[in-house]
C-alpha cells in the first residue's frame, strides 16, 4: 500500500529471523543448540549402546563362522540363504519353519488376545470411575510382575502332576501325560496371559470413546443388536483393535522365555534360535542373521502400525 | 531460595512504584498507614510521571510472516496511556500476533515497538512492563489460586509480607477471596477468568494485555464481566489492550478501537467514529449493519456530491475526510439501516420510491426489506410507539435517505 | 456386546481369573509344606524363613536392587531431560530421533541382548580388564529404560499447555525461574511415573541381563531361571512371592499417582 522507500528511516533491525522461546528471544541456532544440549546425551547413549551394537549385528550377519566357532570376516550371504532353507544337503526346512512359526505365533497370540480381551475392555468401560481405576490397575499388575515367575506358574499349573491335570483327570477328561506341558497348549496359554494387558489397554481406550448413541440409533432403526454392534460399534473401536494387535504381535514374535520354559524342543521360535546360535552352537554370524530377521519382522509390524494409525493420537504405552 | 533477576524491569520499577503508591489508599483497602503517609509526596502530578511518554505502546510498521501468510503486514498504531484500547477483527486477522509481540512472546520480522517510551524489542518477555490475560487463562495447575496470583510478585523477589498484602487486596478487588486455597481445576470458567485477571493486575503492569478474555464464557457471564473489566480499568488507570472478535464487546468497552483485517489496521478510532464514519467497506460491514452499494460520480457543489447509484440519483454530503475520494469515477457508498426513514424524514433528504418486500417485527424495532428500482435496502425503524407505521409487504413507500448519513468508502 | 450385560461381566471375571492363575499358583505353593512335587501337604511359612539363610538368593536380591536403583537413577536423569527437550524444542531430524527412541521399546529382548553381548565382547578385545558384570548390565538396563522414561515424560509435557511457560515469562520469570517453578513441578509426576516404570522394567528383566551378566552378577530373574531349569525348590516360590509383592506395590503406586495427578489437572 505504501511506497517501500518511505520506511528507509526505520532501522533494519533484524536481517536474520530470531525466534522466541517462552518469551526468550533467541538468535538463530541457539534454539537448536539448546535442544542438542538437552536431547543429545540420551540420544547419544541410545545410539552408542543400541544402534551401534545393532550395526555390529547386521555386519556380523554377513560374516562367516570359523571351524572353532570364531568369526571370520569374509563377506557372505550364506547365513541368509540358510535362513531361507538352503542347507549343506539341499533344502532344510528347519530355519524357514522357525521363521514361519514365529510369525504364526505372533498372529495367533494377537487374535486370541483380541477375543479374550474384548469382554474385559467392554466390562471396564461400563464401570464407574473409581472401579475403572481399580480394574485397570488389576490388568496392569500381572504385566508388572516378572514374566519368569508367571511362566513357571503356568509350568506348575499345567504339569502332569499339577492341580489342573489332576482335577481334569478326576473329572473324567482323558488327558495324556504331557498333553498340556511341555508343548503348544502351555506356550499359547502363557503367551495370551502374558500379552493380554497390551491388548486390553488400547482396546479399553477405544471402547471408552465409543459413541453409543450410534448403536442405539441403529437398534431403533430395527437392526438386531448383533448387527448394530457390528456396524455401529466395531468400526469405532477399530483403532484400539489395531493398536492392541500390533502391541501384542511385536513382542510375541520375538519371545524367548516362554517357548524356552514351556515349549520343550518342539516349539522353537526366532528368539530361541538366536539364543541357540549365540549359546550352544557358537555360530554368531548365523545367530546375527536370525536376529536381523527378527528385527525385520518387528520393523514390518511397526510400519504397519504407523501406516494404519496415521494421523491419530499414539496409543499410550503401558 | 530465589535467584536474583538481574536488573529486572529496571527501567520501569521506579515509575511503577510511584504509580502503585499513588493509588494505594484508594484501591487497596488494606494498605498500611506508613504507606499512605507517603502518598502526599507522590501525587500523580509528580514530574517523573509527567516526563514519561504519554503513549503506552507505540508500534511502528510491524510485520510478521508465518510461512506464506502475512500475519502482520505493516501495523503502526499508538496506544495512549490509561486508555481501554481494543484490537478488533475476525480470527486470523493478526490481532493475537500483535498482542504476542507486545508481550514479548513473539518477535516481528521488521518494525519497531516502544512500551512506555522505551525500546521494547530487545527486552525479553520477563523484562517488559506488561502482563497478559491469556485466552486459555494458562493458570498454573500445580499452584493454588493465591499462589498463582502471587507468582509474579515472587518472581520480583518482593518480601513475603508485601506479597501477601498485595495478593490479598487484589483478590478482594476481583472478589475471589473465598477461592484463595483452591486449585485451578476446581474453578468454573468465570472464576478462572477472574484469577487470571488478578494474577496479571497484581503486578501493576504499565499495560495489561487481554487476549479474548471473555471468549470462553457464556453470554450472561460475559456481559457481567464486561462491565467489571471496564470499571476495573477506570479504577486502576492501567492501559488495557484488549483483543476480541466480538464487535458488541469492543464497542461497549473501549475508548478506542483498531479494526484489523488480513494483517492491517483498517481503521482506528473511537467507537462513535467507527460507526458514524467508517472508512472502508470492511469496517462498515464488520461494525453494525450496513447497506452497501456502488455509485458513479456525477458532479459536486461545495461538499455535496451527486452520485448515480442503483437506487437512482443520490446526494451525498461529505465530511472533510472524504472529499478527495469524490473525484474518483467509481464510488462505494454505505448507509446504516436505522438512518433511513420510511415515515417522511426531514427536508433535504433524498426521496426514493420503493416497495416493501418483508417486515420483521423485533420488539423494540422493526426491520424492513425494501426494493428501490432493482436494488435492495435494509431499513430499521424504532418502535417508539408514537405512531404506527402500518406497512405490509407489497405496499409502496417513500424512502428518505439523509445526505449527511451516507458515507463514502474505500475498497 | 454391551458394556453392562451380565455375560460381559462373567467373561471379564473369567479373564481376570486366567490372568492371575499363574501368580496365584506361585503364591499358594510358597506356603505348601511339601518338599517335592505339587501335592498340598499343609500350610507353612518355613520357606520364607529359609530364604534368610540362602546366600545365593540374598546376593542376587542385592544385585537386582543395586542394578535397578543405579540404572533407574541414570535413566531418569537422561530420559526426563530428553522427554522435556523433545516436547518443548524443535530440532533437525526430530522425527528420525523420535523413531530411534521407539526402537528399544519394540525390539525383541533377545535381539537387544545379543547385540549388546556382541558389542561388549568387541569392547573386551580393545579394553584390557573390561569384563561382563554389573557394569555392563547397568549400561544395558539404562539403554532400554531411557526411552520409556522419555516417552512418559514427553506425554506428560504434551498434556501441559506450553502457554503455561509463556505465562510464567509474562509474569516476570526468566528461563531458569520458569523451569524451576513451572516446568519442573509439571514434569515431576511424569518423571516419577517414568522412573517407577523403569525400575519395574529393570527388576523384571531377564533376557538382557542374562546375556550381559558375568560371574558374580546373578540377579533374581537369572537365579529363578536357573532354578526353573534345574527344578524348582519351594524356597524359590517364596522368593517369587516376595518379588510379586514388590512389583504389585510399585504398579499400585504408579496407578495411585497417576490418578492423583489426573484429579489435579
Amino acid at each position: 500500500m505504501a511506497d517501500p522507500t518511505s520506511h528507509t528511516s526505520l532501522k533494519r533491525r533484524r536481517r536474520i529471523r530470531r525466534t522466541v522461546h517462552f518469551g526468550e528471544p533467541m538468535p538463530p541456532g541457539a534454539h537448536t543448540f539448546r535442544a542438542a544440549w538437552l536431547c543429545g546425551p540420551a540420544l547419544a547413549w541410545v545410539t552408542v549402546f543400541l544402534l551401534v551394537p545393532l550395526a555390529f549385528v547386521i555386519a556380523l550377519s554377513f560374516a562367516q563362522r570359523g571351524d572353532a566357532g570364531e568369526v571370520v570376516w569374509r563377506f557372505t550371504l550364506e547365513n541368509y540363504s540358510r535362513l531361507f532353507g538352503n542347507g549343506a544337503l539341499g533344502f532344510d526346512p528347519v530355519q524357514p519353519l522357525i521363521l514361519a512359526r514365529s510369525i504364526g505365533v505372533g498372529f495367533a497370540t494377537a487374535l486370541l488376545c483380541l477375543l479374550v480381551g474384548m469382554p474385559v475392555a467392554f466390562f471396564i468401560a461400563g464401570l464407574t470411575r473409581r472401579w475403572k481405576t481399580v480394574a485397570l490397575t488389576l490388568v496392569i499388575i500381572p504385566f508388572g510382575t516378572n514374566l519368569l515367575i508367571r511362566t513357571y506358574g503356568w509350568q506348575t499349573l499345567l504339569s502332569p502332576e499339577g492341580w489342573l491335570a489332576q482335577n481334569l483327570a478326576s473329572a473324567g477328561v482323558p488327558l495324556a501325560d504331557y498333553a498340556l506341558y511341555p508343548g503348544w497348549p502351555a506356550v499359547m496359554l502363557a503367551m495370551v496371559c502374558d500379552y493380554l494387558p497390551f491388548m486390553i489397554l488400547p482396546l479399553y481406550a477405544s471402547v471408552e470413546k465409543v459413541d453409543w448413541s450410534l448403536s442405539e440409533a441403529a437398534e431403533d432403526l430395527g437392526a438386531a443388536p448383533l448387527r448394530a454392534f457390528w456396524h455401529a460399534v466395531l468400526p469405532q473401536i477399530r483403532p484400539g483393535m489395531i493398536a492392541g494387535c500390533v502391541l501384542v504381535f511385536l513382542p510375541a514374535t520375538g519371545q524367548f522365555v516362554i517357548p524356552d520354559l514351556l515349549g520343550g524342543a518342539k516349539v522353537a521360535l526366532l528368539g530361541n534360535a538366536v539364543q541357540q546360535q549365540f549359546g550352544g552352537s557358537r555360530d554368531w554370524p548365523f545367530g546375527s542373521a536370525i536376529a536381523v530377521a527378527a528385527l525385520l519382522v518387528m520393523l514390518a509390524g511397526l510400519w504397519l502400525h504407523t501406516s494404519v494409525t496415521k494421523g491419530r493420537r499414539e496409543v499410550a504405552l503401558p | 531460595m530465589w535467584l536474583p533477576i538481574k536488573g529486572a524491569r529496571s527501567p520501569f520499577l521506579n515509575s511503577q512504584r510511584v504509580r502503585l503508591l499513588a493509588r494505594w489508599p484508594h484501591d487497596f483497602a488494606s494498605s498500611s498507614p506508613a504507606v499512605s503517609a507517603t502518598k502526599s509526596a507522590l501525587q500523580p502530578s509528580d514530574p517523573k510521571l509527567a516526563a514519561h511518554s504519554a503513549l503506552a505502546v507505540e508500534c511502528q510498521h510491524l510485520t510478521r510472516r508465518f510461512g506464506k501468510i502475512d500475519a502482520l503486514a505493516g501495523v503502526s498504531l499508538n496506544v495512549r496511556r490509561g486508555e481501554f484500547f481494543t484490537l478488533l477483527g475476525p480470527s486470523g486477522c493478526g490481532k493475537t500476533t500483535l498482542l504476542r509481540i507486545i508481550a514479548g512472546l513473539d518477535l516481528p520480522d521488521s518494525g519497531g515497538l516502544r512500551i512506555g517510551g522505551v525500546e521494547a524489542l530487545p527486552l525479553p518477555a520477563w523484562r517488559r512492563p506488561v502482563n497478559t490475560v491469556f485466552q486459555s487463562y494458562a493458570l498454573f495447575p500445580h499452584l493454588s489460586v493465591s499462589e498463582n496470583i502471587a507468582f509474579g510478585l515472587r518472581m520480583q523477589r518482593l518480601d513475603s509480607h508485601h506479597i501477601v498484602r498485595r495478593t490479598t487486596s487484589v483478590m478482594e478487588l476481583t472478589q475471589i477471596m473465598p477461592l484463595a486455597g483452591r486449585h485451578p481445576n476446581e474453578l468454573s470458567g468465570g472464576q478462572k477468568q477472574r484469577v487470571a485477571l488478578a494474577r496479571a493486575i497484581v503486578n501493576e503492569p504499565e499495560v495489561l494485555l487481554l487476549d479474548e478474555p471473555l471468549g470462553a464464557l457464556d453470554l450472561k457471564l460475559r456481559k457481567e464481566l464486561q462491565l467489571e473489566l471496564q470499571h476495573l480499568q477506570k479504577r486502576l488507570g492501567i492501559t488495557f489492550i484488549h483483543v476480541t472478535h466480538d464487535q458488541d464487546e469492543a464497542m461497549s468497552m473501549s475508548d478506542r478501537i483498531a479494526v484489523m483485517s488480513a494483517g492491517r489496521v483498517e481503521q482506528l478510532g473511537t467507537p462513535e467514529e467507527l460507526y458514524e464514519q467508517p472508512k472502508t467497506r470492511f469496517v462498515a460491514q464488520f461494525i453494525g449493519a450496513c447497506n452497501l452499494f456502488d455509485g458513479k460520480f456525477v458532479s459536486h457543489t461545495g461538499n455535496t456530491v451527486e452520485t448515480e447509484t442503483p437506487l437512482g440519483l443520490l446526494r451525498v454530503e461529505l465530511s472533510a475526510a472524504g472529499i478527495d475520494l469524490a473525484e474518483q469515477g467509481q464510488l462505494s457508498l454505505g448507509i446504516r439501516p436505522e438512518r433511513i426513514s420510511l415515515t417522511g424524514g426531514e427536508a433535504g433528504d433524498n426521496r426514493l420510491l420503493g416497495r416493501v418486500e418483508e417486515v420483521i417485527f423485533n420488539g423494540a424495532e422493526t426491520h424492513y426489506r425494501v426494493t428501490v428500482d432493482k436494488a435492495e435496502l435494509r431499513v430499521t425503524e424504532l418502535n417508539s410507539g408514537r405512531r404506527a407505521i402500518g406497512l405490509f409487504p407489497g405496499d409502496s413507500v417513500e424512502v428518505s435517505v439523509p445526505p449527511r448519513n451516507i458515507f463514502l468508502l474505500e475498497g | 456386546m454391551s458394556r453392562r450385560s451380565p455375560l460381559t461381566a462373567l467373561g471379564a471375571l473369567l479373564v481376570f481369573v486366567f490372568l492371575y492363575a499363574p501368580i496365584a499358583v506361585v503364591i499358594v505353593y510358597s506356603f505348601n509344606a511339601a518338599r517335592y512335587g505339587t501335592e498340598w501337604q499343609g500350610f507353612t511359612v518355613d520357606w520364607y524363613l529359609r530364604l534368610i539363610d540362602n546366600d545365593a538368593a540374598i546376593a542376587a536380591a542385592i544385585n537386582t536392587i543395586e542394578l535397578a536403583c543405579t540404572s533407574t537413577f541414570f535413566s531418569v536423569l537422561l530420559g526426563s531431560v530428553l522427554g522435556y527437550g523433545m516436547s518443548r524444542y524443535e530440532f533437525p531430524f526430530k522425527r528420525i530421533f523420535h523413531h530411534v527412541l521407539h526402537v528399544p521399546v519394540f525390539i525383541p529382548d533377545i535381539v537387544m541382548a545379543v547385540a549388546l553381548l556382541l558389542f561388549f565382547s568387541v569392547l573386551r578385545k580393545w579394553l584390557a580388564g573390561f569384563e561382563l558384570g554389573m557394569i555392563t548390565m547397568t549400561l544395558a538396563h539404562i539403554t532400554f529404560q531411557i526411552p520409556f522414561v522419555a516417552i512418559v515424560v514427553r506425554a506428560r509435557m504434551a498434556d501441559c499447555d506450553p502457554q503455561l511457560e509463556e505465562a510464567a515469562a509474562d509474569l516476570g520469570a526468566g528461563p531458569w525461574l520458569t523451569f524451576r517453578h513451572v516446568t519442573l513441578p509439571l514434569m515431576l509426576p511424569g518423571a516419577v511415573a517414568g522412573g517407577l516404570l523403569a525400575f519395574t522394567l529393570s527388576l523384571d528383566d531377564f533376557v538382557v541381563s542374562f546375556f550381559t551378566s558375568g560371574a558374580g552378577s546373578t540377579t533374581l530373574p537369572i537365579l529363578i531361571y536357573s532354578s526353573v531349569k534345574r527344578g524348582i525348590t519351594p524356597d524359590i516360590n517364596a522368593l517369587a512371592t516376595l518379588i510379586v509383592l514388590v512389583s504389585a506395590l510399585t504398579v499400585v503406586t504408579v496407578a495411585w499417582m497417576r490418578g492423583r495427578t489426573e484429579v489435579k489437572n
